[in-house]
């Protein structure tokens, strides 16, 4: 087990290190000078101009910058946001929290949901249930977050008001004790968490149905079932972890979904983190932030797909059996 | 329903969307960046009928009230105050507005119409893009085999593990937002499952006789990918492609959506839901509509894609 974290982490390296580069080589690919951003649009005299450079350390040639881009970025140190005025790290390192928050959360609706709704179809597979729940997942699955967004503020918040719609905190709440606080967070991130979880959750309940419709068919299945089990005992302990494993190896390939759904769901229901972060700083012209930000997103989805395989070597023994073999 | 139903149904969808798109120019609809009379027409919910009067050369003028005068002319009300029609020849009517008009009193019905030009092209030229990059790159990897082949693999397994939205947001903030960019870049983060599908199936064609016949004979490298072992991986690729499109247009709206897209007054789907996000309380037609739309065309080519999956 150990052996295969180690191994993930080394081949995520590469990876991080391939973003860094792509990120460094597109805004040096990018039409104007950095320090353009910097200045806005207004007139500059050529030796404010060239001041401004010096300082920021534009004027010196990409391979060096490029460098220390990288040393820095290995120590930490990713920068100081232009719009903000504080150092980038410290930036992000405020907007992680509810990013990581509201993706578990959507992660917690995504398997319970998907796996729920899934095992249901296949109780009532033919049915109207069935292919009911089959027309919504396909629906909810294709369409766009942002838009589901303002359909569920609509409804949830608005025309119902169960949910508060927007921001991640009560008024006031800054005063309040931190499980009070915490418990207004939680709140607040229900709609959110739903809105990026239903989506994915259709997508393995979909899958899940095919693999339990598959695993129902099996010899050890039937010999369960041959023994006397109940119907709940042969779905629940042994189709479903046989049923299991592709579905957890989807959930962590669509953790790049997740991530970027996030951004979308963040600016929708102005939720403090990582999306509604990145976006202001696209909007800010605040490009330190930016590369920084789609840089620690590609950390938390290689992070993501290894808990993903730590979690699937631990549900099938097979799958460690295999690694171990074909070492 | 069966899955032969379901797939034709979707190729209906999409063809019907695709008429309407490349019919708009001829449709009867007002012009769907005009704002008429934003006073009068702001946020009529659908279905909405509104007094007008049109003169002799055709043009349109929005009142919230008609009368009779006294003396047999004719006056408008818009908001608190009374004119009277001077010029001849202008004639009472009723305007009817069948999805509503958004805050500055623009027709829904037709930017809907329009915007489906604008997002259908912007995801048709995407899922293009992305299929010719990802198959070049998966039909380069799988006939050259060896070093390339792995290179070019383990690059598109990493292109997939970004957050594309990050990165698009990135490109966004470096390159001026235009349709022409919106195309490339969602093309150019989403050529991904094409470059596998493709190297898969170049890799299963590779060894067969009429390949190897094919280079006897003295094919070049080109002739040998274009002509011998790419016509294997189109029916992947057509499945592929139809798929991408929903993807693709979803992507665009996203990015419209988020204000770094085919950048106002041009309507595109996307954009009209940001649009009406901040009428939502008060107006809720106005990202209804497009909302709707964008799910059934990518309902619709998720379906026809089912479908081409099945037949081959």
């Amino acid at each position: 087990m150990l052996g295969l974290v180690g191994r993930r982490l080394l081949s995520g390296i590469p990876l991080v290190l391939g973003v860094v580069t792509l990120t460094f080589l597109l805004v040096e690919a990018a039409p104007g000078r950095p320090v353009d951003l910097l200045l806005g649009d207004g007139p500059v005299p050529p030796e404010t101009r060239a001041r401004i450079e010096a300082a920021y350390g534009l004027d010196r040639p990409p391979l060096a910058r490029y460098l220390t881009w990288i040393g820095h970025a290995a120590r930490g140190d990713l920068g100081w946001s232009l719009s903000r005025g504080r150092p980038v790290s410290r930036v992000l390192a405020d907007a992680l929290p509810p990013t990581l928050g509201l993706a578990a959360g959507a992660l917690a609706v995504e398997l319970l949901l998907g796996v729920a709704v899934g095992a249901c179809q296949v109780i009532r597979r033919g049915g109207a249930l069935d292919a009911g729940l089959s027309v919504a997942g396909l629906v909810l699955a294709s369409a766009p977050t942002f838009w589901l967004g303002l359909m569920a503020i609509l409804l949830l918040a608005v025309a119902v008001p169960v949910f508060p719609p927007s921001s991640a905190h009560s008024i006031g709440a800054a005063a309040w004790s931190f499980p009070a606080r915490l418990a207004d967070g939680v709140w607040h991130g229900v709609l959110p968490a739903l809105v990026l979880g239903v989506p994915s959750a259709a997508v393995i309940a979909r899958f899940l149905r095919a693999g339990l419709a598959t695993a129902l068919d099996e010899g050890f299945v039937l010999a369960a079932r041959a023994r006397g089990a109940s119907r709940l005992r042969v779905l629940a302990a042994h189709a479903l972890p046989a049923a299991l494993g592709p579905v957890i190896t989807l959930a962590g390939l669509q953790l790049p979904m997740l991530v970027s759904g996030a951004l979308v769901v963040e600016v929708v229901f102005g939720w403090p983190g990582m999306g509604r972060v990145t976006y202001d700083a696209v909007l800010a012209s605040d490009l330190p932030v930016v590369l920084a930000a789609v840089l620690l997103a590609t950390v938390l989805v290689v992070a993501g797909s290894l808990l993903a395989d730590v979690g699937l070597a631990l549900a099938d023994p097979r799958v460690r059996t295999h690694r171990a073999s074909s070492r | 329903m069966s899955g032969a139903v379901r797939a034709r149904a979707g190729l209906a969808v999409l063809a019907a969307w695709g008429a309407i798109a490349l019919a708009a120019p001829l449709l009867p609809l007002r012009d769907p960046n005009a704002q008429p009379d934003g006073l009068v027409l702001r946020t009529l919910p659908p279905m909405s009928r509104v007094d007008a009067l049109v003169a002799t050369d055709g043009s349109v003028r929005y009142a919230h009230e008609l009368r009779r005068d006294p003396d047999g002319g004719l006056s408008f009300r818009r908001g608190e105050t009374w004119t009277k029609v001077s010029e001849p020849g202008v004639t009472p009517a009723r305007a009817l507005f069948v999805l509503g008009t958004d805050s500055y009193g623009r027709d829904l019905l037709s930017r809907l119409v329009w915007g489906a030009r604008v997002s259908l092209v912007a995801g048709l030229l995407a899922a293009l893009v992305a299929v010719v990059i990802g198959g070049s790159v998966g039909l380069v990897a799988g006939l050259a085999g060896g070093r390339v082949d792995a290179i070019l693999m383990r690059a598109t397994d990493a292109a997939l593990a970004i957050p594309r939205l990050f990165l698009l947001l990135l490109l966004a903030a470096l390159f001026r937002p235009s349709l022409a960019t919106t195309v490339v870049l969602v093309g150019a983060t989403t050529w991904m499952a094409a470059a596998r599908l493709v190297h898969g199936e170049v890799l299963s064609v590779r060894e067969r006789d009429f390949v190897a016949a094919a280079r006897a004979a003295g094919a070049s490298p080109v002739r040998l990918g274009l002509r011998h072992v790419l016509p294997h991986a189109a029916a992947v690729l057509g499945v592929e492609a139809s798929l991408r499109l929903g993807q693709a247009v979803l992507l665009e709206a996203s990015l419209s959506f988020l204000g770094l897209g085919v950048p106002p007054p041009a309507a595109s789907w996307g954009g009209l839901i940001a649009d009406g996000r901040d009428r939502l309380l008060d107006a809720w037609w106005i990202a209804t509509w497009p909302g709707i739309a964008l799910a059934g065309v990518v309902i619709a080519a998720s379906l026809v894609a089912d479908g081409a999956r099945r037949r081959i």
